[in-house]
């Protein structure tokens, strides 16, 4: 009877005999168990590099890198900053004077954003110059032109936002530019600024964008980008990669046949079979060549700073807006199409130029990966090249120089003594004079349009001779005569 | 379209492809390509170094040997000697040098980083002295009501108030200083010339020079500031106290 009952524990069960040896003793070993840590470790870094890896190969990380630098900078910038037009641009004046360290990361943001549109720029173009966009890296490629946009979208973004007026110029401009498109350019407008106007939805539109659209799409894309690096391994450089293809090929096909998904396996083998290990013999230069990169760009902070114009004015008409230099190319082209052709240059020229590099694994499919093999590729890639950069400089050399300061650095001697005495005599303690101040007496700003200079400098001296009722006390003295003058002539200043 | 452009790009490169040919045969030469470039075929295929992510492998090594390639000279120089998972001094220096570029990097980004994030736990208000106007400004006996404008600060949002405060010299140098809201419900008192006495408009509440009360519902004396002379500058710091209740507690 007992014999008849089924044995709980025994036989039932034994076929599942434990196949894996015990698992590590310890903490390691207990989490080693569950998450499979040693093996995602061997198979991500001490995974082999194909023979013949240069530092041409390290531009991939230094990118990843610099996203993580901005990733960083970014989010205790978002700690200081009120993405609305009355408090913007007093945030980051609070940031750059208030906050301990704000300066050097607000200007490593800014010179890392420009670092990242170099760096990424000079990968896509190392990848283009390799052919490594080719079997088996399509997608790959693809993935990285969409990187390469983002990358461009996080500038335009981002530059709107410390609402100076180069922020609330060069957005008009480019939210304009948008508008030029037939049929849908005005409803495109609309949708960039959230309105008609640029103001205050645009800047939480474009904040949004910048600190939680575009880092998730780029964090996700840069995920599958690393995969595909892991997953299809990196190119090997075009002469070594066209000269064992030939080799290999012998006197059995001709050189210039369609590379084999079977060729390519067996030469990539040997060429990763004669590789370097990942970790840390090739990774050490993705590490060096990363931190002198970052190095240089917080040298750029402290060394320059970070520009901070006036506080965006819309009715500022004396303003010359231009955008940040990676944009000045697409802003020089426009200067070349008329009014009504415009939107070929903002959109047809752009959207072709993309659809080109998408296109390009399909459109070159020759099994040479050398530049001078690949006459066309290379023709339109170096084309390309000497274009934007001669469209940049007749940008650069059309800036008036006067753009490079910024308004306090506009005022006169005169004006510029004005100021320092207005702040001085605590004039903000009852005034609000350039947006600061209070409000016992009568806002300052806009005073030119006002009063004459005449009645400026009377009232400063002797204010109960021009209203009996004013509470504002005289201030010759303290003040002299000539001094009156300095602050009269930096009142009218104020816009 | 895209037909003929792959047609035409091919045939492009196919024409550079015939010079390939010939700079290929002066490699067989010898003359052209130095021997650390060349490629050694056919290979031993490792399944263990790619951990399983290479699909090639098994298929290329089939093709290979069926195909009877010939070895183009052994070239030992060129391959790694050491294997995969030894750990050699150079190694262990390798990875030094790359826990130093991210301990330094740590530092360089983390000490701003941290510093900017913790910076206004760690820092304590400081005291605002408002100047009230000369010592000599104010007689003995004789209360002056003086304005004063109150600037808050929160961030970078600046909002002022103006607040009265009532002096008063109660001789030499020795100065007391009235929060001037009535401390029953706020209102603005003042002083009463014949009664010599504070007398709030709104509930008649009556309190004496120094500030006791003489009448009405106020629950305690006026409310004092501290009070300080600096620079020839009789100074306070503004502080609104709770109304209504018999003990002085900052509002």
């Amino acid at each position: 009877m007992s014999e008849q009952a089924p044995s709980v524990g025994s036989s039932a069960y034994s076929v599942h005999e434990p196949s894996v040896p015990a698992p590590n003793p310890g903490v390691f070993g207990w989490f080693q168990e569950r998450l499979g840590i040693l093996t995602l470790w061997q198979a991500l870094f001490i995974r082999k590099i194909p023979f013949g890896v240069n530092l041409l190969y390290t531009l991939g990380f230094v990118s990843l890198a610099l996203f993580i630098v901005q990733a960083i900078t970014g989010t205790i910038l978002a700690l200081y900053y009120s993405p609305s037009p009355d408090h913007a641009y007093d945030s980051i004046e609070y940031m750059m004077t208030q906050v301990d360290f704000g300066p050097v990361i607000r200007g490593i943001h800014h010179w890392g954003a420009s670092a990242m549109v170099v760096i990424v720029l000079l990968h896509t173009l190392v990848t283009f110059g390799m052919g490594a966009y080719k079997y088996p890296r399509e997608v790959t490629w693809w993935i990285g032109v969409g990187l390469f946009v983002l990358t461009f979208a996080f500038g335009f973004t981002g530059y709107l936002l410390p609402w100076d007026e180069k922020a609330y110029w060069a957005t008009t401009v480019g939210t304009n530019m948008a508008g030029t498109v037939p049929v849908i350019g005005d409803f495109l407008e609309r949708v960039l600024r959230g309105g008609a106007q640029l103001g205050a939805l645009t800047l939480t539109r474009f904040y949004a964008m910048h600190v939680l659209v575009l880092p998730m799409l780029l964090a996700s894309l840069v995920g599958v980008h690393l995969f595909l690096v892991v997953w299809q391994g990196v190119s090997v450089p075009p002469g070594l990669w066209d000269r064992a293809i030939s080799r290999y090929r012998g006197t059995a096909r001709p050189a210039s046949a369609d590379e084999t998904a079977v060729e390519y396996h067996a030469v990539y083998d040997d060429f990763k079979s004669r590789g370097r290990r990942f970790f840390p013999d090739l990774i050490v230069e993705d590490a060096v060549v990363s931190t002198l990169v970052i190095l240089l760009v917080i040298a750029l902070a402290v060394a320059f700073g970070t520009p901070l114009e006036g506080q965006a004015d819309p009715t500022n008409t004396g303003y010359v807006p231009r955008p940040e230099w990676y944009f000045l190319f697409l802003f020089q082209l426009l200067k070349y199409f008329p009014g009504s052709l415009e939107w070929v240059g903002v959109a047809v020229l752009p959207a072709l130029f993309f659809i080109f590099l998408i296109l390009l694994p399909f459109l070159d499919r020759g099994p040479r990966r050398s530049p001078r093999y690949r006459p066309i590729s290379t023709a339109i890639g170096v084309i390309s090249i000497l274009g934007i950069a001669y469209l940049t400089w007749q940008a650069v050399l059309t800036t008036p120089p006067a753009l490079a300061d910024d308004r306090s650095s506009r005022l006169t001697a005169t004006e510029v003594v004005g100021r320092e005495l207005v702040d001085a005599q605590g004039c903000r303690s009852c005034h609000v004079i350039g947006g600061q101040g209070a409000s016992v007496g009568p806002s300052l700003d806009g005073l030119a349009a006002r009063r004459t200079p005449a009645y400026i400098h009377s009232y400063i001296e002797d204010p109960k001779n021009l209203n009996p009722s004013a509470t504002m006390p005289s201030f010759l003295p303290p003040l002299t005569h000539e001094q009156v003058e300095d602050v009269t002539q930096y009142l009218l200043t104020l816009r | 379209m895209l037909k003929a452009c792959q047609t035409a790009w091919a045939s492009a490169d196919a024409r550079c492809g015939a010079q390939m040919n010939i700079v290929e045969a002066a490699a067989e030469a010898g003359t052209m390509i130095a021997p650390r470039e060349r490629c050694r075929l056919p290979v031993v295929l490792p399944d263990s170094a790619t951990m399983g992510l290479a699909k090639g492998p098994q298929l290329a090594k089939g093709v290979l040997l069926a195909m009877n390639m010939p070895a183009s000279g052994p070239l030992a120089q060129e391959t790694v000697a050491t294997s995969d998972l030894d750990q050699t001094p150079r190694r262990t220096f390798l990875a030094q040098v790359i826990a130093t570029c991210l301990a330094f990097l740590a530092a360089l980004l983390g000490i701003p980083a941290v510093g900017a994030l913790v910076a206004p736990a760690l820092k304590s208000e400081e005291a605002v002295w408002f100047p009230l106007g000369s010592p000599d400004s104010f007689q003995e006996g004789v209360p002056k009501p003086v304005s004063i404008t109150v600037s808050q600060t929160d961030g970078w949002i600046q909002t002022t108030q103006v607040k009265g405060v009532w002096v008063v010299r109660d001789g030499g140098d020795q100065f007391t200083v009235f929060n001037g809201r009535c401390t029953h419900l706020g209102c603005a008192y003042s002083w009463q010339i014949p009664q010599n006495e504070f007398t709030c408009p709104c509930h008649a509440g009556v309190y004496a020079l120094d500030g006791h009360v003489l009448a009405g519902p106020p629950p305690r004396p006026l409310d004092t500031l501290s009070v300080r002379i600096e620079n020839g500058q009789l100074e306070t710091q503004y502080q609104d106290f709770r109304l209504g209740t018999p003990e002085k507690a900052p509002a």
